[in-house]
Parts: structure tokens; sequence; C-alpha cells
């Protein structure tokens, strides 16, 4: 099985949600496991709500991405053209300071991390690629 | 999102079912802002119906945390499906929560407080 779609959505708050139900409607689709119908979601929360408030903050522009599927993993590429920012190389998030002194900045980032099997990043032409995949069968 | 409430044994059960990210934290901490300005001292929030909750949710979370600790309420947490545990195990947020198996347990021990 070998598949991809690709879209591009407004780069606000909304445009997040419109990603989010074409990919619940790739994941349909495709018959991808339990493990993806979560996993890629809550990753594309994370990720592309950071792009509409810290990246581009309001300016106008949109958000392409490539979901895929493949025999051994399932993919998505988000591609923006805001500010260079490497998620990748954020402080790690704070996970283990008592109630009083918790912040729960960088949490996103993290959990996208650990949730993936592979995350990447890279500059390219003025715009931002960052790229995660999973493998159905290493967990689910 | 959807969010259902129950009151029993002085403990008010607040179930949110579907997703809890950027788009449906806003209505959780509402919701669970509400019911501490009206004196709600004790909260379960049962998250049985929940598909998955994101950092936007988790940062909901600790803030009703430390209001209800501030306040000297007991909040506790129950009915994590997979990726709720998964979440929460990752972020660290275990050791933050009294977290159980189900509503009733949960009820039983805020309610017995």
């Amino acid at each position: 099985m070998h598949a991809t779609q690709t879209l591009s959505v407004p780069g606000t708050l909304p445009g997040v949600r419109l990603a989010i139900q074409a990919f619940d409607r790739f994941c349909h689709a495709h018959g991808l496991s339990d493990g993806a119908a979560w996993r890629f979601p809550l990753a594309l929360d994370e990720i592309l709500s950071n792009i509409v408030r810290h990246g581009l903050a309001g300016r106008p522009a949109s958000i392409d991405l490539t979901f895929s599927v493949d025999t051994e993993y399932v993919a998505i590429e988000i591609v923006d053209e805001a500010d260079a920012f490497n998620p990748l190389l954020a402080p790690p998030a704070d996970t283990s300071s008592p109630l009083e002194e918790r912040t729960p900045g960088g949490l996103g980032i993290t959990l996208v991390r650990q949730l993936m099997d592979e995350t990447a990043y890279e500059r390219r032409d003025a715009r931002n690629y960052f790229t995660m995949r999973w493998r159905p069968n290493a967990d689910s | 999102m959807q969010i259902a409430e129950a009151r029993r044994e002085g403990v008010v059960a607040v179930v949110p079912a579907g997703r809890i990210d950027t788009t449906t934290a806003p209505a959780l901490e509402a919701h669970l802002n509400g019911l501490l300005a009206q004196g709600t001292r004790r909260i379960v929030v049962d998250f049985s119906r929940v598909d998955y909750i994101s950092s936007a949710g988790l940062r909901v979370m600790l803030i009703v945390a430390r209001r209800m600790k501030e306040r000297n309420g007991r909040l506790a947490l129950c009915g994590f499906p997979e990726p709720v545990r998964q979440v929460f195990q990752l972020a660290g947020f275990l050791p933050l929560f009294t977290v159980c198996e189900s509503q009733d347990v949960a009820i039983g021990q805020l309610a017995g407080s």
C-alpha cells in the first residue's frame, strides 16, 4: 500500500482544525490503525498551533501538508513560510517539578518527539520543513 | 468535544467527550473554572470518553490542579483510555494527580475526604 495526499490550509487556528479533519478522512480512507488515528491528529494540533501562534503570529500565510502511508510508515510533512524555527532544538519540557513549580512550556514538541518514531526538520528556500513518521507495527 | 456533568455525594464529575486539544481545551477550562467559581471543592474529571489530550489540555489540568490546591479542594482524574494515559506519562503528569480506575472509585475517594 502506498498513498499520499497533499493539501494547503490557512495558517490560522480554524486551519489547524481543517488539517486534522483532512487527516481523519485520510486515516479512514486507508484503514489506518487506531494508533495513527490519535497520534497524528494530536501531533498536528501541537505543531500547527505552534506555527500559527508563534511562527506566523497573525501574518496571513498558508501551511502545506503531505500525508503519506506505505507498508512501513505513516508520515506527515508540514511546510510553512514562517521565520526559521527548528522545534527539535527547543529546550526540553519540565517533566519532573512539583505541581507548584511545573510549567507547561515545550510539552507539545516533547510529546510529538516521543509519540513518533522519527522527526526531522530542515530549512530550505525560506521555508520550514518538519516531518514526522510513525511505524504502526512498532507499537500501537 | 462535549462536556457532561453529574453530581453525587458532594462531588461533581465532569465528563468531557471527544478530543481535548487547542480548539476544545478553552471550553474545558471555562467549565472547570465555572465550578471553582461556584465554590465546588471536590471535582472528578472522567476521561473515559476522551479520544486524546494534547498539551493544550494538559495545561488546563495543570492550572485547575493548582487552583484546587490553593482552595484546599480535591481533584481526581479517572477512566484513562490508553492515549490519555500515555500522554500523561510522557509529560510526567501522573505524579501530579490522583488517578483512579473508574468514576465510582474516584468519587468514593473524594466523598470520604
